[in-house]
């Protein structure tokens, strides 16, 4: 690997100082991730190293050295800022991402605590990357094919689930503490905080954004785009290369395994209202030291009670709905405890052993995705607060759990595919943050 | 139309499937089902609901064996609908168990939103595909990476003028447009159990227009998807019972190299196995287009 190799020269200057730390955390992340973005320069740009082009051609073995400027955690040390502040590299190439950040984080003397968390917020950028492009796709299709249309449910439902699937991983990300570079080192403290949180994430990003890709792949091939264009080798690639953001099968069957180790802790948790937890679904505010057991799927999981409880008496129909999809999926949980709680120590081995690990996982995800969605309203976030998204999400946990949908529920659908469809044509991320683009 | 593709790739050539193995009933036999699974990492199972109905329906753990389809069961407007809906599930599920030699119970079969069959929380470590047609079932499973299988009753005739534009490529309606119109007939179901078997392995099933993929062989007479460069994917048509038609779809999985040159890391690293070599016997592996061997074309 050329470690020697010089920054791009399609990049822009650094315009923040690398060593000052941030007054505000999240102002400070964001700032981080566009320096990055323009460190990185231009992906479309043929003379730019960490372009497209350079990268397909240098493979696996020739991947440039990092640009200075790369942010690290003595940088950024809250778990969910460092992942927002490295995610235009996640975006960028995920062999990359490992190179540079993921391997690094995992193999200090102590793996910093996000670090296992990194490789499903890699992979959920770069799917969010080619989900945006397909979306751009079938926007401009659907002008003059009505054929087209067909693909907007598809690409809705997927956006939906990655936004599931950032609410879980933000979650997992701000569970984690970390002592910061002027603590005796990494993890010393809080070692293996939002591990637990973290099986989840590990097992369950990589199954759905698996099927998103699949999905995708559908909807460009049926669109014409063979497997040669940009688009199918861009996509191709983060099939190919999820194994090294350990974001693949393999990853995802060990982290299932630590599911299944808690699942007799699942039997023995109570419904919680969330309110010690509120901190961990508050994205858009630093996130402060955690009750302790916050990092617990099972605590996560218990706050499901108490925000659709807290939806109660909404006059939209969209909110009204969420309501009771959540009742419904209270009960489920009140179903899986019961089931937890009936053997003392579950065999990873036992089919039916992972299939509780899996209706856990799907109720932590319905949890985290109800808890953002909530705290979003409260900030008053314009489509992160909406009710759309979450119904859509919470929908497709319930049919995953084999339970049918209420009656009277809406379709979501066409709200958010607007969203998904702005963003593409507006460049805008897939995040929870709805973060601006600059290519 | 693919030719010499296999030696190309640098692969080993793909011998002939086995055909699919007669279960007849819950109580087995399924040694062969597990010699498959330990050899090629795959199996396909195939029986008629008639042999199954009554151990099936007498069995008091019907309701756990349903689980969550248990309420579709119960309320299935058509009575032979019903009973094919159970018997099925049933079906799939013990060969699920046989494969991975635990009781059927402990199984919990779900639906992806898109309708796939999937055994819950064993993601990659089991896949399954489901078809039935009249009375007969046909059940795939595989360690080794997705499987899609599909059944017609082989008499079916489907019309090649009506439908060739939506399930054809250019090449593959050239080709069948040249047959007798008996081969015709046949060769155009047998695409078409074909395309089934292939889409639903994706998990796309009928939203994958049929007519944009095709299907030739190469040097070898094998069937091979075109453009499959890495020659991933392996597929199979059999004739079952002398009335049905029975095709298979397999993709082999492989894990990628690491950056630097390392394997990635991941635990994916078993080496691809070649399916069995085991010669047919009781069904005929059929190719596509035509009957004739390649050598013949």
């Amino acid at each position: 690997m050329a470690l020697t190799r010089p920054a791009p020269h399609a990049g822009r200057p650094l315009t923040t100082p690398t060593s000052s730390p941030p007054a505000d955390e999240q102002a400070g992340a964001a700032r981080c991730a566009a320096r990055l973005e323009a460190l990185l320069g231009d992906p479309r740009d043929p003379g730019n190293p960490y372009g497209r082009s350079a990268l397909w051609a240098a493979g696996h073995d020739g991947l440039p050295a990092p640009p200075a400027g790369l942010p690290g955690a003595g940088e950024v040390p809250a778990a969910d800022q460092l992942a927002r502040a490295l995610r235009p590299l996640f975006r960028r190439d995920l062999a990359l991402a490992h190179a540079w950040s993921i391997r690094p984080l995992l193999g200090t003397p102590v793996p910093h605590p996000a670090a296992a968390l990194l490789g499903p917020a890699a992979l959920l950028a770069s799917a969010g990357g080619v989900l945006r492009g397909v979306a751009r796709i079938v926007d401009g299709l659907s002008r003059y094919e009505a054929a087209a249309r067909q693909w907007r449910p598809i690409l809705a439902s997927g956006f939906a689930d990655l936004l599931a699937c950032e609410s879980l991983t933000a979650v997992a990300l701000r569970s984690c503490s970390w002592p910061g570079p002027d603590a005796d080192g990494p993890g010393t403290s809080e070692q293996g905080a939002g591990e637990s949180l973290a099986a989840v994430v590990g097992y369950l990003v990589p199954e759905l954004v698996g099927e998103l890709l699949g999905d995708l792949e559908l909807v460009l091939n049926e669109c014409g785009f063979d497997a040669g264009t940009v688009e199918r080798r861009t996509l191709a690639r983060v099939v190919r290369d999820r194994a090294f953001a350990r974001a693949d099968w393999p990853a995802a069957s060990a982290a299932q395994t630590r599911i299944v180790q808690g699942l007799s802790a699942a039997g023995g948790s109570r419904p919680d209202d969330g309110r010690q937890l509120a901190v961990l679904f508050r994205i858009t505010e630093a996130a402060s030291a955690v009750a302790p057991g916050a990092d617990c799927p099972w605590a996560v999981a218990a706050t499901l009670a108490g925000a659709t409880a807290r939806l109660a008496g909404a006059d939209d129909a969209d909110t009204a709905a969420l309501a009771r999809i959540g009742r419904r999926l209270v009960t489920e949980q009140r179903a899986l405890r019961v089931a937890c709680a009936a053997t003392t120590v579950h065999d990873p081995a036992d089919p039916a052993a992972r299939a509780l690990a899996n209706r856990q996982a799907l109720l932590v995800l319905a949890a985290a995705t109800l808890g953002v969605r909530e705290a979003a309203a409260g900030a008053r976030l314009p489509f992160l607060g909406g009710a759309g998204w979450a119904l859509l999400a919470l929908g497709r946990i319930t049919e995953r759990l084999g339970q049918p949908l209420p009656d009277r529920t809406p379709d979501p659908q066409p709200g958010v595919w607007d969203e998904l469809a702005r963003r593409a044509s507006d460049g805008v991320d897939c995040d929870l943050h709805a973060t601006r683009l600059l290519w | 139309m693919v030719s010499g593709r296999s030696a190309a790739h640098g692969r080993t050539p793909v011998p002939p499937f086995p055909p699919p193995c007669h279960v007849p009933g819950p109580d087995g036999p399924w040694e062969e089902v597990q010699e498959r699974i330990e050899r090629t990492g795959r199996a396909v199972v195939h029986t008629t609901w008639g042999q199954w109905l009554t151990p099936a329906l007498l069995d008091p753990g019907l309701r756990t064996l349903l689980g969550r389809d248990w309420p579709r069961y119960r309320q299935h407007p058509a009575p032979a609908g019903r009973l094919s809906l159970a018997v099925s599930r049933v079906v799939l599920k013990h060969t699920a168990a046989a494969a991975l030699q635990v009781p059927a119970e402990r199984l919990d079969l779900a639906y992806l939103p898109g309708g796939r069959p999937v055994l819950r929380g064993l993601g990659a470590d089991l896949q399954v595909s489901l078809s039935h047609t009249d009375e007969l079932i046909v059940v795939g499973v595989s360690r080794a990476g997705p499987v899609g299988v599909d059944a017609e009753p082989a008499g079916r005739r489907i019309s090649f003028e009506a439908l060739r534009d939506h399930v054809c490529t250019a090449e593959e309606a050239e080709l069948l447009a040249a047959l007798p119109e008996e081969e015709r007939t046949e060769g155009f179901l047998r695409l078409w159990t074909l395309k089934e078997a292939y889409t639903k392995a994706l998990g796309h099933g009928m939203r994958r227009r049929f007519s944009a993929f095709g299907f030739g062989r190469d040097a070898a007479g094998t069937v091979r998807l075109t453009g499959d460069t890495a020659g991933e994917w392996a597929f199979a048509t059999h004739l079952v019972e002398e009335r049905f038609l029975v095709s298979e779809a397999h993709r082999q999985d492989a894990a990628p190299a690491a950056p630097g040159g390392a394997r990635a890391p991941s635990s994916a690293d078993e080496p691809g196995r070649p399916p069995s070599a085991e010669p047919p016997h009781g069904a005929r592996v059929i190719g596509f287009p035509g009957r004739q061997s390649p050598g013949q074309r």
